[in-house]
């Protein structure tokens, strides 16, 4: 499998674990995306990823004011975001093991 | 507070990027942008060409947006100088005598579509005689209506709507396939050749939240989203320049009147009578 197709699948989970650590915004979440291994897929994908999320109730956004810029839009996760953060890291495990026993077995 | 008027770049490159969701609903687009435009300010350019550096071209970040927001990539429509409308036809009786045949299989979640037959008009139309409509090869100007069924068994959400290459000769319809490579026209047959060469699909979409057309010709008007139930069909009606065709449609009552049209969807046989249309059938 190609492994940008990996990551795309992953890309949700990630921004839910990295939000999960506390607020935080596009240029920040696009960084920490990338020193976590999600690099090569683009500004665009990430912000049109929160913004699916946010419409999917798992993430909320605010505007912070900037004195010396333009506003910025912190998210974090939602109380749905949690739960979903909980049940996607359950089946990433249970997809991790599976497959780890299946490559053994190859 | 924000720092005020943003940096000439921003808003052209804005603009290029919307120009690519120009198949969203008004309102969805119009956040999008805005959200966009605080976005492409975060990064710091300033020119236009300074945010293509940063971003990269408005194409591929528009693209990039789309794959994260769940949507289909935009395709522009391939026959920009045909206008299509919609109508409905809902009433199906039985009898069957075309078979259809389609020899591209569709993807897994797409649902399968018949095609049931057609009826041409146009300034063009070369002969009319008994139950024969035709049109020369290099038609011009043209009214072609298209009936397309739903042959699944589920409701489907139309997401894109696109126009199939059609192929009728003799008792058969065959939907896609190379033109260039049917066999000769026998005697006694009567063959429709390819009109359209844009793929057609229809998925079944599950979610409902992508139920915008996307494809067809008039990019700024788009399609407001319908549901399609199972074996209900769509007449789909086209107005103006076609590449290249010949046809022939049996109809079973005559032309000039009401025409109905006969055909089989796998073993379901459909009649429709094409009453809701009138046919300008002047020979050439």
């Amino acid at each position: 499998m190609e492994e940008s197709q990996l990551r795309k699948g992953a890309l949700d989970l990630a921004v839910l674990a990295l939000l999960a650590r506390g607020e935080s915004y596009g240029y920040e979440l696009t960084q920490a995306l990338v020193i976590a291994g999600f690099d090569g897929l683009g500004d665009a994908t990430i912000y049109g990823t929160m913004r699916r999320m946010e419409q999917h109730g798992l993430v909320t956004s605010r505007l912070q004011p900037s004195p010396d810029g333009p506003a910025r839009k912190y998210y974090r996760l939602t109380a749905d975001g949690e739960h979903e953060l909980e049940q996607g890291a359950k089946r990433w495990h249970e997809l991790a093991n599976s497959m780890h026993d299946l490559l053994r077995l190859r | 507070m924000s720092a005020g008027t943003p940096p000439a770049g921003v808003p052209r490159y804005v603009d290029e990027v919307g120009r690519r969701l120009r198949d969203l609903p008004r309102d969805e687009r119009a956040s999008i942008e805005t959200d966009l435009a605080q976005h492409v300010r975060e990064s710091g350019c300033a020119t236009y060409r300074e945010c293509i550096d940063r971003l990269g071209p408005p194409d591929a970040y528009a693209a990039g947006l789309r794959e994260g927001l769940g949507l289909v990539p935009y395709r522009r429509s391939r026959a920009p100088f045909v206008k299509v409308a919609l109508v409905v036809v809902l009433s199906i009786v039985a009898i069957g005598v075309w078979r259809v045949s389609r020899p591209d299989p569709l993807p897994d979640d797409f649902a399968p579509l018949g095609v049931g037959g057609y009826a041409v008009s146009g300034s063009d139309v070369r002969s009319v005689g008994g139950l024969l409509i035709g049109l020369g090869p290099d038609a011009g100007a043209a009214r072609i209506a298209l009936f397309v069924v739903n042959d699944s068994d589920r409701t489907l959400h139309v997401e894109r709507i696109g126009l199939p290459s059609v192929r009728m000769r003799g008792g058969e319809t065959t939907i896609g396939g190379d033109p260039d490579e049917q066999p000769p026209l026998r005697p006694g047959e009567t063959e429709v050749s390819t009109i359209w060469s844009t793929d057609v699909r229809i998925g079944a979409i599950p979610d409902v939240h992508n139920t915008v057309l996307t494809e067809h010709s008039d990019v700024d008007e788009p399609f407001a989203p319908f549901e399609w139930a199972p074996g209900t069909a769509y007449v789909i009606s086209i107005d103006g320049t076609v590449d290249a065709c010949s046809t022939g449609l049996t109809a079973l009552d005559g032309a000039g009147g009401p025409i109905t049209v006969a055909f089989s969807v796998g073993d379901h046989g459909f009649e429709y009578e094409i009453s809701r249309y009138s046919f300008d059938t002047r020979a050439c």
